[in-house]
């Protein structure tokens, strides 16, 4: 019984599982990372991965191409983005409240909009999707071991390693990123060192749109091919804790990303097994992500204690 | 700054009025059917439609129903979308529909929703009722208005296990369920009951959603990794990532749920529909039909006080045999299947029902781990 858990964990195909699973919400966790960095909340990355995993499909419904979807999931995702903008930038609302209206009626309202267009309400089955497949590199598949890992993977997989990597560089290597990062650790010297913070901001927020929305459509233009209700089931919220373990670093956030994909792929293993208790099964990423936060805040403070590092 | 707020203000205000007219509007828009005044009118009250379950197939039928020019119409209320089972929120949908004795029948049901049925039942003793699925009935008994049926899920697994059983190259096969609990262990007492007594392996998996497709497709990569090549569904909207994860290999079978997914899949998704061989009815449709035909004719009334198990017998639950299903088996398959579907009609063969155990916590994991692989 324990052995055969042993034997499915060190796998290849465990380890590919935890690939596969690590990208929708590598994708949610740099949506709410970009953003917090700037100094915004954006809760709404579960909504947001909702209307784009909708809008990428109805999208390649449309035009008949799924790259073209994929373009129109992108401008509904940016779009939701500046709807947050507008509301906590122009009206003053507060952000997360906005997250959590959008985040409230984001399942009913694309179930809405899916219902105008194929008169289902449970999935876009009805429709004529082209979708994205996977992408196998011919030379690479065949080195052992790596192989399998950088080829055939997901179109959105390679898509997702490319901007964390370009991310990396606008962040950390650019002035635009540091002036960006500089909004979210103090937007007072920020605004008097000359920096627009508020422009900084909406930036933040369209590109958070943008990956939380290609996040959506990991799921339902590249891996699952439909629109399926209910279908980002609490993935924008594991972006956003591994965002709030991360406590500003880059590295730690997309650790924290891919130990809640492999957290998901243990659960599978779970789920087949006798001796782990069922009704645990679907609690045992966040299980990980509660005892994630508790050992990154008591480092956190350990460090602030030690006088190491400012207070932020 | 303050033009839009005032341009806000009035969009508001569009709302409210659009949605004034708009609730004026429905129930008009509700009897579409062409029924006369004095037709018959029936309501039907889910929590929700659109999950591919069989709310999804008695919705349907109830719109088959309504458009038929027969003299019945019937409104579909969608009581519950969050699924929370609010008290509050179902005996006000029931007040709205029993209060002026407005409808012939009202129709509910499901084992997480029932129990405000039967309390309905109680308040509104004129009223007629059917529960399209019971599985706890009240303690003082079948309520004398309302008519209960389940359907016999042991059976049907049963009949999936002995086609699972058949179709089978490696010796294992395997099953995704939605939750753990007796009444979804229903599907799989049969199931995993026939496989253990033919000796064929099965894994078994619970991924505990109904929505999370992308759990769903890797659960089954997991099966198929440990030699399933006959995987059954049964979790709804996850199902979805089962059917892909499937579609993906070429030896290996889906079996699907509820409804016939092969015909919901032939048109749009010839991939996805390829790989289901057939699909394991819940014919809630069926019996939603007779019982509108009963109360048409008057006979409803003798069924009041009762419950009763569709089972294979009533076409209550069976395999959809599509043409893809008779291309795909062999007369031998199918000559073995219809003999086990006439076995457990007639009573021949027993099989084990969780709902029916005297001790589930200790007989239901005994028979659940029997042949099981992890």
């Amino acid at each position: 019984m324990l052995s055969s858990i042993f034997s499915s964990l060190f796998t290849m195909n465990f380890l590919l599982t935890a690939i596969r699973l690590a990208t929708p919400i590598l994708f949610a966790s740099i949506a709410a990372f970009i953003t917090a960095s700037a100094g915004i909340v954006n809760i709404a990355v579960e909504s947001i991965m909702t209307f784009g995993a909708l809008a990428g499909i109805l999208g390649s419904y449309a035009t008949g191409s799924a790259w073209l979807g994929l373009m129109i999931g992108l401008v509904v995702g940016v779009g939701v983005a500046l709807l947050i903008a507008f509301f906590s930038m122009k009206l003053g609302a507060d952000p997360i409240l906005i997250g959590i209206a959008l985040n409230t009626f984001a399942d009913s309202l694309a179930i809405f909009f899916l219902y105008l267009v194929t008169g289902e309400k449970g999935t876009s089955a009805s429709l004529h999707t082209p979708t994205l497949s996977k992408v196998t590199i011919p030379f690479i598949e065949k080195i052992p071991f790596f192989g399998k890992i950088l080829s055939g993977q997901y179109v959105l997989t390679y898509v997702c390693w490319i901007l964390l990597i370009i991310l990396f560089i606008m962040l950390y290597k650019t002035p635009l990123g540091m002036r960006l990062r500089a909004c979210g650790l103090n937007s007072d010297a920020a605004k008097t060192a000359g920096i627009n913070v508020r422009r900084i901001q909406i930036f933040s927020l369209i590109l958070s749109g943008f990956f939380a929305a290609l996040g959506g459509m990991y799921l339902s233009l590249n891996s699952i091919h439909l629109f399926s209700k209910g279908m980002v089931s609490g993935q924008g919220w594991m972006g956003i804790a591994a965002n709030g373990i991360s406590g500003g670093r880059y590295g730690t956030l997309l650790l924290s990303a891919f130990i809640f994909a492999v957290f998901r792929a243990f659960s599978i293993i779970f789920s087949q097994s006798t001796i782990f208790p069922v009704d645990l099964v679907g609690a045992v990423p966040y299980f990980a992500v509660f005892f994630f936060v508790t050992i990154s805040s008591i480092l956190n403070y350990l460090r602030i204690k030690r006088g190491n590092v400012e207070e932020k | 700054m303050k033009n839009s707020k005032k341009f806000l203000a009035s969009l508001l205000a569009l709302t409210l009025l659009a949605g004034c007219s708009g609730g004026n509007a429905a129930p008009e828009g509700g009897s579409e059917g062409g029924s006369t005044e004095e037709g018959i009118k029936i309501a039907v009250l889910l929590p929700f439609t659109g999950d591919q379950s069989y709310f999804d197939t008695l919705a349907t039928a109830a719109k088959e129903v309504d458009a038929e020019d027969n003299g019945i119409s019937v409104k579909i209320i969608e009581v519950d979308p969050g699924g929370s089972a609010d008290e509050s929120l179902w005996m006000n949908a029931f007040d709205d529909v029993c209060e002026d004795g407005e409808y012939d029948l009202v129709v509910s049901g499901n084992n997480t929703y029932e129990g405000f049925l039967y309390k309905a039942c109680e308040k509104y003793p004129d009223q007629m009722f059917y529960n399209f699925d019971y599985s706890a009935l009240p303690e003082s008994g079948v309520p004398a208005n309302c008519y209960c049926v389940n359907w016999a899920l042991d059976d049907l697994g049963y009949v999936v296990g002995t086609l699972s059983a058949e179709m089978t190259k490696t010796g294992t096969v395997g099953v995704v369920v939605g939750m753990d609990n007796q009444a979804m262990n229903q599907f799989i007492s049969g199931y995993v009951q026939v496989l253990a007594d033919k000796g064929v392996k099965y894994v078994v998996s619970y991924p505990g959603s109904f929505t999370d497709t992308d759990l769903g497709k890797e659960v089954t990569n997991a099966m198929i990794d440990k030699g399933a090549d006959v995987i059954w569904q049964v979790a709804g909207g996850l199902g979805n990532g089962v059917i892909e994860a499937c579609s993906q290999h070429d030896d290996v079978w889906c079996i699907g749920v509820d409804q016939d997914q092969y015909l919901q899949f032939a048109e749009t998704k010839p991939e996805w529909a390829n790989t289901i061989l057939t699909s394991a009815l819940k014919n809630t449709n069926v019996a939603f039909k007779a019982v509108c035909g009963m109360v048409k004719d008057g006979t409803y009334k003798d069924k009041l006080g009762k419950a009763e198990a569709w089972g294979i017998a009533l076409n209550g639950v069976g395999l959809a045999e599509n043409d893809y299903y008779m291309a795909n088996t062999t007369e031998e398959v199918r000559a073995k299947v219809a003999d086990t579907l006439a076995k457990v009609a007639s009573g021949e063969v027993e099989v084990k029902d969780t709902l029916e155990m005297a001790d589930y916590d200790k007989e239901w994991p005994e028979l659940l781990n029997a042949n099981r692989v992890e």
